[in-house]
Parts: structure tokens; sequence; C-alpha cells
């Protein structure tokens, strides 16, 4: 039964990947191509790529482009909820868990040291994101328009993206 | 019945949110911080770090841990369901209805160029969502220094789940 099968592999890609995106690409590479030969490694290059450029995280992309490859529309769908599932139980889990001893010192005291790591956290992102980019003299002139109207200016990021896009269009 | 409306306003919200959400999940991140703090002032600006930390604590995508959090901080398992729901449904569709065409238009000239504008816009984009939650995140100069640290030990190229529980058991020493 492909498309159980299907549900099994990236409800495990969606369990074992910790901590974004870019981490998970391996992971899936291994189920995908390695483990179950769904995919060749060019068909999976071709997936990585799109996956990138349709909205949505890379992951969850990745496992509805992959189920969809290798079993149509409902390999697509069962292939999404199996990478899904996982964060919906442990991140509810974890959440009520947290809610419940909220008010607790402990844990008052550990979220202070733990919110600066966030910060860092998304700096790398951003860190990361731009060496991946390899960006020229107008794509950091742009990056910067971008960073102080969303900083300074609170303006809604949707129309950041679109006047970003609008701007490629017309600069390269 | 107040509680249904707001559990389908996340929906909107998060479908909005699913469909821009363009170069990756971290990309995500400042989407729902416009829409669930700045719009719909759902969470306050240090609850929305904290939530983002658990959803880096905790397998999966952090965009769709992270919706899964808040849709479950505002309205209930039918927020989470409906936060979820609104985030995926925009890629389960345009891969599932445009998935074969997209393999040629990736080589469209037009497609590269409105990109080369994206990119730079998402790292800024990232960026700023940082620097938003500086005044939360570092209120003082023991939350300077668990930065410092944080940044070497990622330099260092510790696990970021590791930094982040690192971080925790420095805060409870520090802040004790």
């Amino acid at each position: 039964m492909i498309i159980l099968r299907l549900f099994v592999a990236f409800f495990v890609v969606g369990l074992v990947s910790f901590g974004g995106g870019y981490a998970t690409i391996p992971v899936i590479q291994r189920e995908i191509v390695s483990l179950h030969h769904w995919l060749s490694a060019r068909e999976f290059v071709e997936v990585v790529a799109v996956s990138q450029m349709t909205p949505g995280p890379v992951a969850v992309n990745m496992a509805t482009f992959t189920g969809y490859r290798v079993a149509g529309v409902w390999g697509g769908v069962v292939a999404t909820l199996g990478v899904v599932l996982p964060s919906v139980l442990v991140s509810g889990a974890v959440f009520l868990l947290v809610r419940r001893f909220q008010r607790h010192r402990f844990l008052q005291s550990f979220f202070s040291g733990v919110r600066p790591v966030v910060l860092v956290l998304l700096l790398a992102a951003a860190f990361y994101t731009a060496r991946g980019a390899e960006l020229d003299l107008r794509g950091w002139l742009l990056a910067g328009a971008a960073l102080l109207l969303s900083w300074r200016f609170r303006l809604d990021p949707v129309l950041v993206l679109l006047g970003a896009a609008a701007l490629g269009l017309w600069l390269y | 019945m107040r509680s249904s409306r707001q559990v389908g306003r996340l929906f909107l919200s998060f479908l909005r949110i699913g469909t821009f959400t363009l170069g990756g999940g971290w990309a995500m991140l400042p989407l729902i911080q416009s829409e669930v703090v700045d719009k719909q002032k759902w969470l306050e600006e240090r609850e929305f770090v904290d939530l983002l930390a658990l959803a880096q604590s905790v397998p999966g995508a952090v965009a769709v841990n992270t919706a899964v959090m808040v849709g479950y901080r505002v309205a209930g398992a039918w927020g989470l369901l409906a936060a979820v729901a609104g985030a995926v449904l925009p890629s389960l569709l345009v891969i599932l209805l445009i998935a074969p065409y997209l393999v040629r238009w990736r080589a469209h000239p037009l497609v590269g160029q409105a990109f080369a504008g994206v990119r730079p816009a998402v790292v800024a984009l990232i960026g700023a969502a940082a620097l938003r939650l500086w005044p939360v995140a570092i209120p003082d100069r023991r939350a300077l220094l668990i930065m410092a640290l944080a940044l070497l030990a990622l330099g260092a190229g510790l696990h970021p789940v590791w930094v982040l529980a690192g971080g925790g058991l420095l805060g409870w020493w520090l802040y004790r």
C-alpha cells in the first residue's frame, strides 16, 4: 500500500527533523532516494528546486511534491499530512505542558535565558539566507530598503515582498 | 460564537501567511509576527518570542510548529487545526495544481528576476523580525551575555536545540 508507506515515511521525516527546512533536506533525501528509491537523485534535485520556489516551508513542499510524484494527488495530500502531524502532536503537547507551569519561577527565568537565543537564531537565519542568495549591490540596496520599511515603518511584509518582486523584474 | 469567529479569522490569517511565505519556512515568521502581534493583536511581542522558542525546540518545520501554538493559544483545538490548515493549504494547492508546469517554469527568466527581488526582501524581513524582538529579548546585560555566548556556540556548530537549552539553563542561573 504505497499511500500508507508515504504517510509513514513522511511522519518519520517530520518527527526526526529539528531546526528548519534546510536541515530537513538530507533527512528526506535518505528516506526518499536511498531507502525507498521513490525518486532518482536527479528528480530529487528538481523537487528541492521547486520546493524552494513555491510558498510554504521547504520540508512541507518537498513532502507534497514527492507524494504527488509517487502516487498522484492523494499521495501529495497524505505525505503532507504525514509531515505535519508530528508538529501538531508534539508542539500541541509541549504548549499545553508549558502553559500549565508558566507561572512557575523556574520557567520564567528559563525563558529569560531562551529569548536572547531566539534572537540569535533569527539573525543566523537572516545571515544564512543572505549567504545562500549571493546578493549583488542591487540586492543589498533592496535588502536595506526592505529592512527599513519593515523594521521602522512596520510596513506589511506582504507588500514588502510584492514590491520586491516587482523591483526584481524591473532591475534585473 | 465568539470563539468560532476567532477560528475563522485564524484560518484566513494563516491562509494569507501561507500564501506569501516565499523562500522557506523562516520567511513565515515575520509574516506571522505582523499578522498575529500587529494586526490581530492576539499576542504580545514577548509571548510571541516564547512561542518561537518552543517552536524551535520541538521537531518539525518551525513555521508549522508556530502555527500550531498560536492557533491553540488563540482558540483552542479548533484554532490549532484552522491555523495549520491555513498555513499548509496554499503550498498544497500550488504544488498539486501546477507542479507539472513548475519544473519547466523554473528556468523562465521572469521567474528568476522576480526571485532576485524577493530573496533580499526575505533576508530583510527575517532581520527586521529579529530587530523588533531586541527590546523584549535583550532587556539587560545578562541577556546580552547569553546572546554573545549563543553566537559563539552556534558559530562553533552546536545544534540550535542545545543552544536553546543552554540559554535556558543559563537564564535560570542568572535570573534566579
